[in-house]
């Protein structure tokens, strides 16, 4: 590593390690980046996805099967109306979050070192908004009705829906999400689909990439355009990152079931989100950097400075979890203090005890710089977090559920296989689109990426 | 011009054409050519389109182009709609009306339940000719208008898709075959005709015109006789009443006369007597609606946890058998110690009380060790309320000896008890079967006909029983299907449910119903009655009126109660009237009450106390259990009692899916049974719930799983029969193990179902009993209240102000209500007394039947997806091993501020006006927010078509006027809105509003302690406005501030010591 790689950083004048290593030239990045696309597919690449559209097809199955004898194959309850499926809902929009949080709030502080890990995030945002929504329209007993009735469509019998129901807002609030991370996703690949177009010397690919890029010339006109459009959904997508998952959590907190009843949920819920989000980020780029050989652009410490924000928010949400304790008892609430004391110590002890020690517990090694830059370990670690997170939202739902006011309605929620197949059947739906993506579109920012790297070896490239 | 006058003309004379165009159309020849006479007069030579029809219609399509066309436009207009229309169902008018049918419109009619041999009222609600719902008639003196569970379960029992649906023949435990009639009647009166010594078998008969066509039946054989039988009958009372009064009745018990009622393990509230009517009667001391009103008293020595039990002031759990003892042991107390009453002074009393073996401490031990205190209190109290007191008893004969001695000591006897005037005459005797029997091995018997009655099924040694019935030459079964006896038949007769049968019932001496079909027969099945009347036709001889209507060619046994009413009761009660008045007047009210007798005191025979003596003399042999302790795998030598289940009896209607899926009121338990263990001697036995065991007994033994039953002394073990039939159906075959196998059965005491030793051993199976209530206790949650007596003296509305949180009037609410419920007309309300609710169930069942709520299986209750609108929680109270308890009634509580319409996204469920929680299922997407934020967990969802599993006939008992719901959605308690509406309508028609008890919720009408009642709170002075007010109302979880528009009135026990039980307040 070069001393003249390393820049300043602009707000503490402190000089950093360079963002893009091993001195790329414009044209080597366009060429690195390009590959997976321009190249058939490796083994490892057909492996995954072989894994990913099995689970697809079998969560496909499973779910067919749902529509057609209803949801009483999973093994929900009552009183617990909701489990895996609700779960598996908030995961999936938690995850959700990260994407917008690089792309957007970090673009407006000026954190260079996102350029490397935007793309590929916010399509996993996408993803994994998709993923959700179809599992919280699954969730109901009448997919078939739920899929239109929750939008406020005129119609002749002057039916509306519920403008108070928490529900309803996050029908607002996913569905916007969606599409401003979708158009936000969108503009910012715009540049990179024109270097794609340009390169193509299959003619299909050109003619849809062509379609893709919307003419883009790259001119100093085109830029000017880009870099004000960018900016403003940036600034759209900002306050998003809070809404969305404030709104989901509002599911919750704005019922009146003890563990669920909590004004703390909102923050709670945001810091979880990110949490999340940026471990599944993690997974996802070191995975996508190995096998795609983009170490160059994916730097040790692009994933260090991931791993600092993993052991911030896992902090944060430990403090909730705390709160939530403290909460409970200072409040006198019976039915509080029962509800957390059976959550941690209750028939459900294990997946408390999972989620504190995935999310808590297990962070706490990143205060060493040497587990920090460890690929194994931070690796290992961020499969925890996600499954710490998957339980979390796990034990909110079904140990506030399973026990409620009434202790004559109290019952164990035990999913059936056909819950968690459908779970898998929705990671499967992840995945087959996240390695679609990265076949088929620019995994990295190769305009963005040149604009950050500073003393390029040699012009090259097309358009950026 | 017509062509073919064309023709005929044409033959006579031809007439030229006007135009023509070749001259052979000039000649007649031409126009004889049929193809000329029709183009005759045509514009067209040939019609062009028509002629290319023809053509291309002449391949074997037999489809024309024009057609070929039209099909293929409708079918891309079908193709392009993505899904297929819903079938078109045309519904036919009726061509002519029947005068009192308005379709949609409900007709009752007045009827008698048949489930069991009490014969409450019954109104039968029919739409367009089909019962859909049972209700008690409120005019019958027993039930007053309610009804039990079984009751209304029995309408299921009319759409049993697995009823036979034509008479059978075969072999005797052979395979049978579908007949007719013809052959089938040809057999019988074959066998009739030679026959000499008949035999016929029953289930208890209430009815005169029944008991009276049998009996002439029979009079024309040489030799007969006619045996009623029934596994839970009340023979040991009637029979103790044999002993100490010489008069075999059951006696009316006035339990709405007694202040002080003392039961040894009789479940008057749940199974034993009537228990519609013991309900009632008793509620009646129970309600305290008044301040000034009092409470009376209930002391139960019980073997099991009964509801009785659960109701009681003090209760003291003994080991089963030992009931005698405590009873002796009371009667010692009142009789010897305290020498109060008149036997204190008679000396063979005295004698047989104090002899060897019986002193008043070996008494005590021997009922499992009784304080003395508790004993010396409960004597006091009834020499108190002498005259005002009822001791009842169920078990042995024995026992009976004691307590009649009690009542007649105690002046009962003529005042609480009748046993003279309004007597139930009792005829069953299950002795009888182990003569029966022999008679059988020694082929003795020539004909034996069993009707409903299951010997096979309840005898512990049913094989040989059924062995004994191949001896007999001809065994004809009249059955609703071939059940574990019919099996061991030649001839199984199709027999009509009673609701599609004529027929008559005296249940009481005072008490004389009719019963009429109100639907014909659904399957090719005959009435009882009925075939004896043409089998009398068909030339078997007979006597009396039973010939006379053979006689006649068209008479049926319609005719036949006609005429037995017209010449026994029209005299009586039809005084003035002519007798078709007289009938139909009958006929419209159901039935007919004589309230002339006066019970007179009966003189006690003292001499039949020696039974008793001889009984508790026999004792030693029923000890504790001699547990092995830390090996606890294996118990020897329990105390095992055999009880009716409340929902399951003798078992006949187990294929009653309703019945199946009714918890349990004590156990919660669905679609099982089990053995009762007490939670300290499970424990010592190491035994947990759901662990298998084998109980082993003299005759055999028996797999079950194990319930852990909080109130079961140590050293006793219960089960409930009825359960592990191997012939009822599809519902009810093999649910659960029958425990008859291991009763005693002799000839001298019948079939002895408790105070039997068995021996426990685990299997180390684990088996799932299926418990809509999982937990216990109230966690102190402000759910429910009750208070002693003493307490409630000293302050009536203590229970209600205990937490100051939950008096939430004065906080004040950032809720605007959507409505000014003052201005509506109507608030709807409920209020539930839970003094008066006994936890009988039949609530759950009358909702079920009303709101057609589907039956979901016991995997599904496994899961907890049971859907029964109401369900009573059942909380103890009290020591683990000797708790009470308190039945909480929970249904919707159609809150104000209800959680669940705020949550709802697309508005499925919302209020109204009139106070009303109302859920629009075809709006529901089934999301089960609500249901999630529901406190009372009372709304039920749809995982499943469950309507689906409604097969055949069984989709008749939906009710037209409730939803069928789909899957996918919520339903919940809708406070019965049809029924709202019903009556909304009908005070509609007369310009005015609904008045105070006009409308009913299906629950209440059903409810047989009056404990539920709803109104319009608007009104001041209707029941519902008094009751809110009432200091013992509150309503559950009040500190939500939810608002419920269900009230609950505060539990209050007369239990000694009130102070004491103050400190200890609080559910455990």
């Amino acid at each position: 590593m070069a001393t003249a790689d390393q820049p300043m950083n602009p707000l503490t004048g402190k000089i950093e390690d360079a963002l893009v290593t091993a001195g790329r030239t414009y044209a080597e990045i366009n060429e690195d980046v390009s590959r997976p696309i321009e190249s058939f597919p490796t083994v490892r690449w057909w492996v995954c996805f072989g894994v990913a559209i099995s689970a697809l097809f079998m969560g496909a199955v499973l779910l067919l099967q749902t529509f057609k004898e209803g949801i009483g194959i999973w093994g929900l309850n009552r009183p617990t109306g909701w489990g895996t499926d609700i779960t598996t809902f908030v995961f999936w929009v938690g995850i959700g979050h990260a994407g917008t949080l690089i792309s957007a709030i970090l673009f407006l502080f000026r954190q260079k070192w996102r350029t490397g890990i935007n793309r590929a995030a916010e399509a996993m945002t996408i993803f994994a908004v998709m993923t959700a929504g179809l599992m919280v329209l699954s969730h109901t007993g009448r997919q078939w009705l739920a899929l239109f009735w929750v939008f406020p469509y005129p119609n002749q019998r002057q039916l509306w829906t519920n403008f108070r129901s928490p529900l309803e807002w996050d029908v607002f609030a996913v569905s916007t999400y969606f599409t401003i991370s979708t158009i936000f996703w969108y503009v910012g690949l715009i540049p990179d689909l024109a270097s794609v177009r340009d390169r193509a010397v299959n003619k299909v690919r050109k003619f849809v990439y062509t379609v893709l890029s919307l003419g883009w010339r790259g001119s100093n006109k085109d830029w000017l355009h880009y870099e004000a459009a960018y900016l403003i959904f940036a600034g759209i997508s900002t306050p998003l990152v809070l809404s969305v998952h404030s709104v989901v959590s509002f599911d919750f907190a704005v019922s009146q079931l003890p563990g669920w009843h909590t004004t703390i949920f909102p923050p709670y819920f945001v810091a979880g989100a990110i949490f999340s989000g940026f471990a599944m980020v993690n997974t996802l780029m070191i995975l996508g950097r190995e096998a795609f050989g983009l170490k160059h652009y994916i730097t040790m410490d692009h994933l260090e400075k991931m791993n600092k924000i993993i052991m911030t928010t896992g902090m944060l949400v430990g403090y909730a979890y705390a709160s939530e304790f403290f909460i409970a008892w200072y409040s006198g609430s019976a039915f509080e203090r029962y509800i957390f004391i059976n959550r941690a110590f209750g028939p459900y002890w294990w997946a408390y005890w999972i989620m504190v020690s995935c999310n808590v517990f297990i962070p706490q090694l990143f205060w060493f710089k040497k587990m920090r830059r460890s690929i194994p370990v931070m690796f290992v670690i961020s499969l925890y977090v996600n499954i710490g997170m998957y339980f979390e939202r796990y034990v909110i739902i079904v140990t506030s559920l399973h026990r409620d006011f009434v202790p004559s309605s109290w019952r164990f929620y035990q999913p059936t296989w056909v819950d968690w197949g459908i779970f898998v059947g929705f990671a499967g739906f992840f995945f087959t689109f996240f390695l679609l993506f990265l076949r088929f579109l620019p995994a990295i920012a190769m305009g963005e990426v040149k604009g950050v790297q500073d003393q390029p070896k040699a012009i090259g490239g097309s358009h950026a | 011009m017509n062509s073919n006058e064309n023709n005929t003309e044409s033959k006579k004379e031809f007439e030229k054409p006007r135009h023509w165009v070749s001259t052979e159309e000039l000649t007649p020849e031409y126009w004889a050519n049929e193809e000329a006479q029709t183009r005759r007069g045509q514009e067209f030579y040939d019609k062009p389109i028509e002629t290319l029809e023809k053509i291309e219609a002449m391949d074997k399509t037999g489809v024309n182009r024009r057609d070929f066309l039209t099909i293929m436009g409708a079918s891309m207009a079908m193709a392009s709609f993505a899904c297929a229309r819903r079938p078109v169902n045309k519904i036919i008018p009726y061509v002519v009306q029947p005068q009192e049918l308005t379709p949609g419109v409900a007709l009752n009619y007045a009827s008698t339940c048949n489930e069991c041999a009490k014969g409450c009222g019954l109104l039968v609600k029919t739409r367009e000719g089909r019962p859909i719902k049972l209700e008690g008639n409120d005019l019958h003196p027993a039930n007053k208008g309610a009804l039990c569970a079984r009751g209304q379960a029995s309408i299921l029992n009319l759409y049993d898709p697995e009823r036979l649906k034509a008479p059978f023949k075969g072999s005797k435990g052979g395979s049978k075959a579908a007949s007719n009639w013809a052959e089938v009647d040809a057999l019988v009166v074959a066998a009739l005709k030679e026959a000499k010594k008949i035999r016929v078998v029953s289930y208890p008969q209430s009815g005169d015109s029944t008991r009276r066509i049998l009996k002439e039946f029979m009079g024309a054989f040489q030799e007969s006789k006619w045996l009623e039988v029934d596994p839970i009958g009340m023979d040991d009372v009637a029979e103790g009443q044999v002993e100490s009064y010489d008069s075999k009745v059951i006696p009316h018990y006035a339990f709405d006369q007694a202040e002080v009622v003392v039961s040894f393990s009789a479940d008057f509230l749940g199974t034993w007597g009537n228990p519609v009517e013991n309900n009632g009667l008793w509620s009646k001391k129970r309600k305290l609606e008044k301040t000034a009103d009092t409470l009376s008293k209930l002391y139960v020595f019980e073997a099991n946890m009964t509801i009785t039990g659960a109701s009681s002031d003090e209760r003291f759990p003994i080991v089963p058998g030992s009931e005698i003892a405590a009873a002796m042991a009371v009667a010692h107390e009142l009789i010897v110690t305290q020498k109060k009453g008149k036997f204190a002074g008679n000396p063979e009393v005295l004698a047989l009380l104090t002899g060897a073996g019986s002193g008043h401490d070996d008494l005590l031990a021997k009922a499992g060790g009784l304080n003395q205190e508790k004993v010396k209190k409960v004597a006091e109290d009834l020499w108190e309320a002498r005259g005002k007191s009822l001791v009842v008893g169920s078990g042995s004969v024995a026992l009976q000896a004691v307590i009649n001695l009690l009542n007649s000591n105690l002046e009962n006897d003529g005042k609480t008890i009748d046993g003279t005037a309004d007597v139930t005459p009792y005829t069953a005797s299950n002795r009888q079967l182990a003569q029966l029997q022999s008679e059988m091995e020694a082929g003795q018997v020539d004909v034996l006909i069993v009707h409903r009655a299951n010997p096979v099924y309840f005898l512990p040694h049913g094989a040989a029983f059924a062995d004994a019935m191949k001896k007999v030459k001809t065994v004809i079964s009249i059955n609703d299907r071939i059940d574990e006896t019919a099996n061991f038949a030649d001839v199984v007769i199709a027999e009509n449910h009673y609701l599609e049968s004529w027929g008559d019932s005296h249940p009481k001496a005072s008490v004389h119903s009719l019963r009429q079909p109100t639907i014909s027969p659904l399957f090719d099945t005959k009435s009882f009655e009925d075939l004896l009347i043409s089998w009398t036709r068909s030339g078997v001889k007979s006597t009396g009126l039973l010939a006379l209507t053979a006689s006649a060619p068209k008479a049926s046994y319609y005719d036949y109660v006609k005429e037995n009413w017209k010449q026994t009761l029209w005299n009586e009660f039809g005084k003035g009237q002519t007798f078709l008045d007289f009938w139909e007047s009958t006929l419209q009210k159901g039935v007919l009450e004589n309230k002339a007798g006066s019970s007179k005191e009966r003189n006690f025979k003292t001499g039949s106390l020696r039974i008793a003596k001889d009984a508790i003399a026999q004792w030693k042999t029923l000890s504790l259990s001699k547990s092995k302790k830390g090996a606890a795998t294996e118990g020897s030598g329990i105390a095992l009692s055999m009880y009716p289940s409340i929902a399951m009896a003798d078992g006949a209607s187990a294929n009653n899916a309703w019945l199946q899926e009714m918890p349990d009121p004590i156990s919660s338990i669905t679609w099982d049974n089990y053995l009762n263990v007490g939670s300290s001697y499970a424990a010592e036995l190491g035994l947990e719930l759901n662990d298998v065991v084998t109980v082993r007994g003299d005759n055999g033994s028996f797999e079950i799983p194990v319930n852990i039953q909080p109130g079961l002394p140590k050293g006793a073990v219960t089960v409930a029969v009825g359960y592990g039939r191997t012939a009822s159906g599809k519902v009810g075959n093999n649910v659960g193990a029958n425990a008859f196998k291991i009763a005693k059965f002799s000839g001298d005491h019948g079939l002895q179902l408790t105070g039997l030793l068995v021996s426990i051993t685990k299997t180390g199976k684990r088996y799932e009993l299926a418990s809509t209530q999982s937990h216990f206790r109230t966690e102190g949650r402000p759910i429910l209240n009750d208070i002693s007596l003493a307490e409630y003296k000293k302050n009536p509305g203590a229970a209600s102000e205990t937490d100051p949180e939950i008096r939430l009037d004065k906080v004040p609410s950032l809720w605007t209500p959507p409505y000014d419920y003052a201005k509506s007309p109507y608030r709807w309300m409920m209020a539930v007394d839970l003094n008066s609710c006994t936890g009988c169930g039949a609530c759950v069942i009358a909702c079920q039947a009303e709101n057609n709520i589907p039956v979901v299986g016991r995997d599904r209750v496994r899961m907890s997806r049971e859907m029964h609108w109401i369900r009573i929680d059942r909380y103890y109270v009290g020591d683990v091993d000797a708790p009470q308890a308190v039945f909480q009634p929970m249904l919707c509580q159609h809150c104000e501020n209800a959680p669940c319409e705020t949550v709802c996204p697309v508005l499925a469920t919302t209020h109204n006006e009139e106070g009303l929680n109302q859920m629009t299922y075809n709006r529901c997407v089934g999301t089960r927010y609500c249901q999630n934020n529901c406190p009372y967990k009372v709304r039920r969802f749809n995982f499943f078509d469950y309507w689906k599993d409604y097969k055949d006939t069984m989709n008749m008992v939906w009710s037209p006027d409730v939803t069928v719901r789909s899957r996918g959605i919520m339903e919940k308690c809708t406070f019965c809105v049809q029924r709202i509406n019903d009556g909304k309508g009908r005070a509609k028609d007369r310009k005015g509003i609904v008045y105070d008890g006009e409308i009913k919720t299906a629950c209440q009408q059903t409810c047989p302690t009056d404990a539920i009642v709803f109104g319009n709170a608007n009104d001041p002075l209707s029941r519902i406005s008094q009751l809110k007010a009432h200091p013992r109302a509150f309503r559950s979880l009040e500190i939500l501030n939810t608002k419920p528009s269900v009230h609950y009135l505060t539990k209050v026990r007369n239990s000694n010591g009130g102070e004491a039980e103050e400190a200890s307040h609080g559910h455990s």
